[in-house]
């Protein structure tokens, strides 16, 4: 099976796990998040789970791990798309992403980092300069507001 | 009634996929058919890691009034010391945290387990279709 791809856009790390997860790819995936962020330092680092249907205890504690492991390389971490289902059976399993920020969408949890998407101003360091948020709202859209005054 | 092996970990993948493709064929709902594919991830994966490997049979389960999906892993390994222990949270042996046979009770409505030293052990898991 193919690598999942860890993807730069802009200065933020990229990574969408599309296939079905075993144990083998969940941790060679870690190990290629944590080389890719020591040759090239990223600000934040979004794992999009949406194609997934399934956490078990494994992957969600390799997913743990690799935030807590970014975390010390000062990478931020989001998981974003998760689906109810999973949300659902992961808690009533007992098992949490402890201290991992989430977003529901790949688009939100950019937008909960701080960055913006413009569609119309040319303006393309605007997401370089955009500082981190330090809080990722869980379950609710940022206010307007919120988003305002990171950029204000 | 079909069996299946568990002997790596594409194997674990082969059985929670057809744990999955039974659920849909029974019209499960989305939450049950993760509850259910879940579960069979936990127990195989405790086949390979704890028992060395081994098997899972499923099939369709029925009643008078219900129809449901039940799930078997037979493993001939060490065998659990203290399955009271193990059924409890955070019990871990050979690197993993443990979670795998409380949190497949928790997702699963009738839950067995049968374990011999040095023989080896049993899981027989039932989901029933609300």
């Amino acid at each position: 099976m193919a690598d999942i791809p860890v993807l730069m856009i802009g200065d933020l790390l990229l990574v969408s796990i599309q296939n079905e997860l075993n144990d083998r790819i969940a941790i060679s995936l870690q190990e290629r998040i944590l080389e890719r962020l020591n040759k090239q330092h990223a600000p934040a680092l979004l794992i999009d789970i949406s194609s997934l249907d399934l956490v078990d205890s494994y992957i969600g504690r390799v997913l743990t791990e690799t935030a807590q492991m970014a975390r010390l390389m000062n990478t931020d971490v989001v998981i974003v798309g998760m689906q109810p289902a999973v949300a659902i059976t992961m808690t009533e399993m007992g098992l949490s992403l402890r201290d991992i920020k989430t977003a529901s969408s790949l688009e939100r949890g950019i937008t909960a980092l701080g960055y913006q998407f413009s569609k119309n101003v040319p303006d393309n360091d605007a997401a370089n300069d955009a500082p981190l948020n330090g809080s990722i709202p869980t379950s609710s859209e940022p206010a307007p507001s919120e988003i305002e005054s990171q950029h204000g | 009634m079909a069996e299946m092996v568990i002997r790596n970990e594409d194997d674990i993948v082969a059985v929670r996929t057809a744990a999955r493709n039974l659920a849909s064929l029974l019209e499960f709902s989305i939450v049950d058919k993760t509850r259910i594919a879940t579960a069979v991830s936990e127990l195989a994966s405790n086949t390979l890691v704890h028992g060395g490997g081994g098997a899972m049979h499923i099939e369709r389960a029925s009643d008078s009034i219900r129809e449901g999906i039940r799930c078997i892993f037979i493993d001939k390994g060490p065998g659990i010391p203290d399955i009271d222990r193990a059924m409890g949270s955070g019990y871990s042996t050979a690197n993993s945290l443990g979670q795998g046979l409380p949190g497949a009770r928790r997702l699963t409505d009738d839950f067995r387990i049968e374990s011999t030293l040095d023989e080896g052990t049993k899981v027989e898991i039932t989901k029933w279709k609300q």
